[in-house]
């Protein structure tokens, strides 16, 4: 018998095959189901692993899963296959229905869905499918409505032993007494969850509900002694009876926190949780501050945490307190440099002012190990002009931050304070030396750019076009993947500038997002 | 300390303990047998693949330990090898799958990704057909079962 080659002897290894058709994307993977016996089940395997059927968010997600069409052979073969499921998501049409009569489909690790539009006969089926995948580890649901039996939903989701990250959206007319009676039913030690996002809806609630849950829920607290993550977002006007009766007692136990959202809450419970936190063990790894209210113990959470701290998040807090954050990792000296090494990623959203936008510039000019940074500012007026970077601020110094792979920054500049006296040319050199703190980005794989001018209505154009530096980048940032160029409020992107940018930077063209109405006016 | 490596075709290579380590099967051996001068014989790789597996991990000798196991990774991607690693695997199709079933053999994680995604990026865009082609691989499908599965591939999409 002749020996076989080494293109023979790998087809005849199936975890070759399996590892390359894995780097595959799935129009190929399709492919490859055609190709022979051993390539199809190969493929298959790999096709069905994460099936989803809500594309929108699969392409913000930018993840490799595969979208259902609703057609009639979608029964038949994802039935019959359903055995190679790992992860589904649904939300658009009933992949349920069929899935809870699949004998096969007991092997899901992962399940997201968006119960809100379901009838009562399909979301009484959402437990005995969760029953039928007793290996589940994530769970979120979306939109949960007050129609559904949240103690047999409890009950189900209690045989999934493994249960490590629960996500509960609440539809507005959910009943929070039974709302409490699930999460005492999930908080039982066996249960491993790592992961709890409470989610209350926007709307009054019945007093009598409220005051169940009030009631209830510190029975439970003390039952959550893995939890990593804990976040609650509550909508509905009334934050602090669950901050008060779920947030705070859940902190106060859990002692393996490592990510932390600190909710908007009222400044004694801000007070509550810093104390709480102050006692925390370990140090945290990631912390977002999603409250308006700025309680001066937040800087001691952040100076606590940093040699851990991986993920700096700030919603809304005054820019004062956030510069004291930052603060804590750009002192110069040897072991706040070793802070520096562990912090990646900071995302400021914060009121317009000057200390804000040198806040922004001091991140730039002092954190070389950031790899994602996301600014944001919110305007005085009208409200949805979005703050900006100030450009003086953006040109004084250079940046370090050179490891950075995602970056959104706000640019702009007070044309009646500063700039009025500005020639064109001026303004062109420094939107410039923008684009040459830009192009040091080499790493840059996501970059979003807005710009706008303040003071609205302006006359003062602000030019970000080719002729000012854009063209500068386009052999810099050959990592790009994903550009998001948007102008407003007297600043000028035009359609030139917009088809320079996809056809220069055609790995980035699909995320491309024009902004129309500022479109080339000359 | 020097290492040396018999190939199949019982040619000695002398390499850094360091850089042989990259081979987690040649680590494991030198654990086991303790400080030797014996030489490693490798059975099932030749001279000619051996001596580019020892290219590469002499390029990627203070690389970081991969220890991750990212096979359920959703975002595993084929377009993002290092130029270099991609030079190194520019060479002709049999000596790329000798690579890949040595990296597998030696248990090299990082070659045997490099390798696989390489063959993944020659499959890319390629018909059913014109993969058997590229590959020499047998279609084995009754022509009722490859129309079966034809219409199958209709329920499904990429966006």
């Amino acid at each position: 018998m002749a020996e076989m080659s080494a293109s023979e002897r790998c087809q005849a290894t199936p975890e070759l095959v399996n590892m390359i058709i894995s780097f595959l994307d799935n129009n190929d993977q399709l492919n490859c189901l055609c190709v022979n016996t051993m390539w199809h089940n190969l493929a298959l395997a790999n096709v069905l692993k994460h099936i989803s059927d809500c594309p929108h968010d699969n392409i913000l997600r930018r993840q490799k899963v595969l979208t259902l069409l609703a057609q009639p052979l979608v029964r038949s073969a994802l039935v019959r296959n359903s055995g190679h499921i790992r992860s589904l998501e649904f939300g658009r049409f009933s992949i349920l229905n069929l899935l809870v009569e699949a004998p096969n489909c007991t092997r899901l690790v992962s399940l997201r869905c968006y119960l809100g539009i379901f009838s009562l006969r399909m979301l009484n089926m959402l437990a005995p499918f969760i029953c039928q995948n007793p290996h589940l580890i994530s769970v979120h649901f979306e939109s949960i409505p007050g129609t559904i039996d949240l103690q047999e939903l409890g009950r189900a989701l209690q045989t999934c032993r493994g249960l490590s990250s629960l996500h509960l959206q609440m539809a507005s007319n959910v009943s929070y007494t039974l709302l409490g009676s699930l999460i005492r039913d999930l908080a039982r030690p066996h249960l491993w969850l790592k992961d709890l996002d409470l989610n209350l809806p926007v709307g009054d609630t019945p007093a009598e509900g409220w005051a169940l849950f009030e009631r209830d829920q510190r029975d439970f607290a003390p039952l959550f002694p893995r939890l990593e993550e804990l976040r609650f977002n509550d909508d509905s006007g009334r934050s602090y009876v669950l901050a008060e009766n779920f947030y705070l007692p859940v902190l106060n136990e859990a002692a393996a926190l490592k990510t932390l959202y600190i909710p908007d809450m009222p400044y004694e419970d801000c007070e509550a949780a810093v104390e709480s936190i102050a006692r925390q063990r370990p140090p945290l790894e990631r912390l977002y501050f999603e409250t308006g209210t700025s309680h001066p113990g937040f800087v001691d959470i952040v100076k606590n945490s940093r040699k851990t701290l991986r993920v700096l998040e700030a919603h809304e807090l005054d820019p004062t307190v956030c510069a004291s954050m930052l603060q804590s990792f750009v002192q110069v000296n040897e072991s706040d440099l070793c802070y520096q090494m562990n912090l990646r990623e900071i995302t400021f959203v914060l009121a317009e002012s000057p200390t804000a936008s040198a806040l922004m510039q001091k991140v730039l000019i002092s954190l070389p190990n950031l790899e994602c940074f996301t600014q944001e500012t919110v305007g005085m007026y009208p409200d949805w002009i979005p703050g900006r970077l100030e450009i003086r601020d953006m040109v004084a110094t250079s940046w370090v931050c050179h490891g950075l792979i995602k970056l959104s920054l706000c640019l702009g500049c007070h044309t009646a304070e500063n700039n009025v006296e500005e020639t064109e040319q001026e303004r062109r050199t420094k939107i410039g030396q923008v684009y040459k703190q830009l192009g040091v980005l080499t790493q840059l794989e996501h970059l979003t750019l807005r710009c706008n001018v303040l003071d609205w209505p302006s006359k003062v154009e602000f030019d970000f076009t080719i002729e000012s530096g854009l063209k500068a980048m386009e052999p810099c940032l050959t990592n790009l993947q994903a550009l998001d160029i948007q102008g407003v409020a007297g600043s000028r992107f035009s359609t030139k500038e917009k088809k320079w940018m996809r056809e220069h930077t055609p790995q980035a063209a699909l995320s491309y997002t024009p902004y129309e109405n500022h479109d080339d006016e000359i | 300390m020097p290492v040396t490596l018999t190939s199949l075709d019982d040619v000695k290579f002398t390499v850094d303990k360091d850089v042989a380590e990259r081979s987690i099967l040649i680590k494991n051996m030198i654990e086991d047998v303790g400080e030797s001068d014996s030489p490693i014989p490798l059975p099932n790789v030749s001279s000619a693949v051996l001596k580019k597996v020892i290219e590469y991990c002499e390029h990627h000798r203070n690389d970081p330990v991969q220890v991750q196991d990212e096979t359920d990774d959703p975002r595993k991607r084929s377009n993002d090898i290092e130029e270099w690693d991609m030079k190194f695997m520019a060479v002709d199709q049999e000596m790329l799958f000798e690579i890949i079933l040595a990296a597998n053999y030696l248990d090299i994680k990082p070659l045997l990704d490099v390798g696989c995604k390489t063959v993944a990026n020659i499959i890319k865009g390629k018909t059913p057909e014109e993969i058997r082609k590229t590959f020499n691989i047998v279609n084995d499908f009754t022509p009722e079962e490859e129309a079966q599965i034809k219409k199958e591939n209709e329920w499904a999409e990429d966006r």
